[in-house]
């Protein structure tokens, strides 16, 4: 088994690192990583988790949770079901009218992520 | 892609239990995921097999049976897997992990200051019950 897994992350640490958003289906969590650094969790709020770098300890990405019941509160327009795929901006939408979330700083930084590092949709792919 | 499986993960019910991680997730993580995320899946067996406690209800819709080990690491692998350097201080290793086995997520997170520094920071008000070690 150890073997197994050593060749599993090897074969990774060969593959180029993509700045992009995920959908982890069985998760129903939205990931997204803008830089490949070192980094640690922490929760914002039940919804919202930011990833640090654990150098600079700067924001360098997030996890958006519930992303089915987001898409809920904000309907099924931008939803291309045929596709799969949704505006990462659609999703903001529905953490944004959640009643109690984050503010301040925090909503700032999400907004840089959305607005400079993320360009377009999240395949909402099947389960795997 | 072929994924990985162990047999010997403590169960948070008693005894031991088969985990897994899907070969997609392990894809996911090799593009889109730090490379150090893809290193410290190093640490995931370990804290699968020791873990310091073990919560379960991760207070989610559908994720009410699903568990998060917590593990306290004392070395890992650095970005290039050549050497291993010490686990931060003031941090803790959290693996989550469906009621089916399949291991969803791994990671760094703060510690909780003071009398639970063992454990996640956040944790009482993150996790339904603590279930290991049985009290």
């Amino acid at each position: 088994m150890a073997g197994e897994l050593k060749k599993l992350i090897e074969d990774g640490l060969r593959t180029p690192f993509q700045s992009r958003p995920f959908y982890d289906p069985e998760d129903d969590a939205l990931t997204f990583y803008a830089k490949d650094e070192d980094s640690y969790a922490r929760r914002i709020d039940a919804v919202l988790t930011f990833f640090f770098s654990m150098v600079s300890h700067e924001p360098i990405g997030f996890e958006i949770k519930g992303v089915r019941d987001l898409l809920d509160r904000v309907g099924s327009f931008g939803l291309d079901l045929r596709a799969r795929r949704v505006a990462v901006k659609k999703i903001m939408m529905g953490y944004y009218l959640l009643p109690e979330r984050a503010t301040g700083d925090d909503i700032q930084v999400l907004e840089t992520f959305v607005t400079k590092d993320i360009d377009g949709d999240v395949e909402l792919s099947p389960a795997p | 892609m072929v994924g990985f499986e162990m047999d010997d993960a403590i169960c948070p019910f008693g005894g031991t239990w088969a985990v897994r991680i899907s070969g997609t997730r392990i894809e996911r993580a090799h593009s889109h995921m730090p490379k150090q995320v893809l290193v410290d899946l190093f640490l995931v067996p370990d804290v699968l097999r020791s873990p310091v406690a073990i919560f379960q209800n991760l207070m989610r819709r559908d994720h009410g049976d699903d568990f998060c080990y917590v593990g306290a690491p004392e070395e890992r692998y650095s970005g290039d897997v050549t050497k291993k350097v010490p686990f931060p201080p003031g941090y803790v290793f959290v693996v989550m992990v469906s009621r089916c086995g399949e291991i969803r997520k791994w990671r760094l997170e703060p510690k909780e200051v003071g009398e639970h520094g063992s454990l996640p920071e956040g944790f009482s008000e993150r996790f339904g019950r603590r279930i290991w070690p049985a009290s």
